[in-house]
């Protein structure tokens, strides 16, 4: 009887550690395939361009996950728990704390090029805190609010919403923050309000985005107003970055302050993921573009032809450090006038649109 | 009387015998049966896996057709490719470059319907109307499925019918 209890006690206690060894093996191969199964709606979402909602990462927690590149390798989704996911697709990617995530494609319209990338966001409250008040601003806030998709078709329960902040968040739509038409309407309104700085705490999913002349000695996210080639400079835990469209404004937006298991910010993570895939597939497709120009162009726009054939190569050539502000001027620069080229040859029939 | 003791112990022995032999067969036939179950549990998970990853496979096909036909860089509009841009792509990138964007393991063709079979280099064309994308590794064991697509011939401003056979190695 005491042999039976002894071995009885034995075989107990190895099931008990095999069953905790078994559930915390079990929980990371759950994840793992709810990941996977993410990478296949984003996937849908980049070919197809309609935005859908994903439920499952509502069961675990990948606040952690972020898509780490190297110049080598294909691009993986790492988490604090083993995953190196890879994933071709371009994604800005911050799946949230136990939340269903919405999954939108977004774009950066070169002309004679179209960036799509994938966003896959929680639901989110950005509030905008402006603290100059022009024409600029308002153009400068609809450009980030354009990004993001409009969650008011009811489509969704996951709802992206825009404010404006006072010291405190003004609700403006009925008590609440507006989703992104409503919003894009307050926009329009005539905006002489005088904004106060932003005072309060905000929430966990709550990202205040402060626009200002300068941002020197303001913490969190900032913006400062871009130049006439839409390069500007932005501010992340008193950190300088440089934008040169909505998309890098979004990499800080999305991921807000959280960190990977090396204290790194996602959000720095995400700016220097994208602009990798960007500044790489950029100057590959300027080359192919111009070699497909010098094949095709047509007598009668020849000369724009020609222009636009050299800007291409020039923009191929051109040094693609996205931390300088010196370069993404330049490199903007060029890549406006090859768009207004582009669209002239489009009016006068020479291109397709 | 001695007989009688005899002939009992020998019953019981027998008894106790075929007793033993009883559990020997029931040991014997619960092992097989045992044996039979992991036998076929093994087999229906190797036929699992073998029909996942004909799915995966069959996905992976539809994931690098559907990519190819909304790249910006190889079409004009989505479902329609330009060939002078297929022609560029073929020029200019080798299959890696093309790998880090639509993964690995995979092959596309794209023929005009018709004609004689004319490879695209730069040099020739317009005149062409094949194109050639991480070339077939005929030794390589693989599955594919051709999709109709339209090619916009840039130069003479018109669509033409082709096929595109997309591949993927097992």
């Amino acid at each position: 009887m005491i042999f039976g209890a002894i071995v009885s006690f034995f075989i107990l206690y190895f099931l008990i550690q095999y069953s905790g060894t078994y559930a915390g093996l079990q929980q990371n191969v759950q994840k793992v395939e709810i990941l996977k199964s993410l990478r296949e709606q984003i996937k849908q979402v980049y070919t197809s361009g309609i935005y859908e909602q994903f439920n499952y990462t509502k069961r675990y927690d990948f606040s952690s996950c972020y898509i780490n590149t190297t110049s080598d390798s294909i691009p993986k989704i790492m988490c604090d728990f083993p995953s190196g996911i890879p994933i071709i697709t371009p994604a800005l990617f911050y799946a949230g704390e136990k939340e269903k995530v919405i999954v939108s494609r977004g774009s950066t319209d070169y002309g004679w090029w179209v960036f799509y990338f994938v966003e896959v966001m929680p639901g989110i409250e950005i509030i905008f805190s402006p603290l100059e008040e022009n024409e600029q601003t308002w153009n400068f806030i609809r450009d980030i609010v354009y990004l993001f998709p409009d969650t008011s078709d009811g489509k969704t329960t996951v709802k992206i919403k825009f404010d404006f902040c006072d010291n405190e968040p003004l609700k403006l739509c009925n008590g609440k923050a507006c989703e992104r038409s409503d919003f894009l309407n307050v926009l329009e309104l005539p905006h002489n309000y005088g904004f106060s700085p932003c005072s309060f705490n905000p929430k966990k999913n709550q990202r205040i985005v402060v626009i200002a002349d300068s941002c020197k000695g303001k913490g969190g996210l900032c913006l400062e107003l871009p130049n006439r080639n839409g390069v500007g400079s932005l501010y992340f835990r008193n950190k300088r970055f440089v934008y040169k469209d909505p998309a890098d404004i979004l990499c800080f937006v999305l991921a807000g302050n959280k960190e990977d298991i090396l204290g790194i910010p996602l959000a720095e993570r995400m700016y220097e993921y994208k602009n990798t895939i960007l500044m790489e597939r950029l100057g590959l497709f300027s080359e192919e573009m111009k070699l497909s120009y010098e094949k095709t162009k047509k007598e009668q726009c020849e000369s724009d032809y020609l222009r636009l054939i050299n800007l291409l190569g020039k923009i191929s050539r051109l040094p693609k450090n996205y931390l300088s502000f010196t370069d993404m001027n330049e490199l903007n620069e060029n890549l406006f006038e090859a768009k207004q080229i582009y669209e002239s040859l489009i009016e006068r029939g020479c291109e397709y649109g | 009387m001695k007989a009688l003791l005899k002939e009992v112990a020998s019953m019981d022995k027998l008894k106790s015998q075929s007793e033993i032999m009883e559990y020997v067969f029931i040991v014997f036939f619960l092992v097989l049966i045992i044996f039979a179950i992991i036998f076929f549990l093994t087999y229906w998970q190797t036929s699992q896996f073998k029909l996942e990853k004909s799915k995966e496979t069959e996905n992976r096909i539809l994931f690098v057709a559907e990519h190819f036909m909304s790249m910006p860089f190889l079409v004009k509009e989505k479902l329609m490719f330009d060939d002078s841009k297929l022609t560029a792509v073929t020029k200019l990138m080798e299959c890696e470059d093309l790998q880090k964007i639509f993964g690995k393991n995979w092959y596309v063709t794209i023929k005009v319907f018709d004609g004689e079979k004319k490879m695209c280099r730069y040099s020739n064309y317009p005149d062409c109307n094949y194109w050639e994308f991480c070339v077939e590794n005929k030794g390589k064991e693989s599955k594919s499925y051709n999709f109709p697509v339209n090619i916009y011939r840039k130069k003479e401003n018109r669509v033409d019918m082709g096929v595109m056979k997309v591949g993927i190695y097992e």
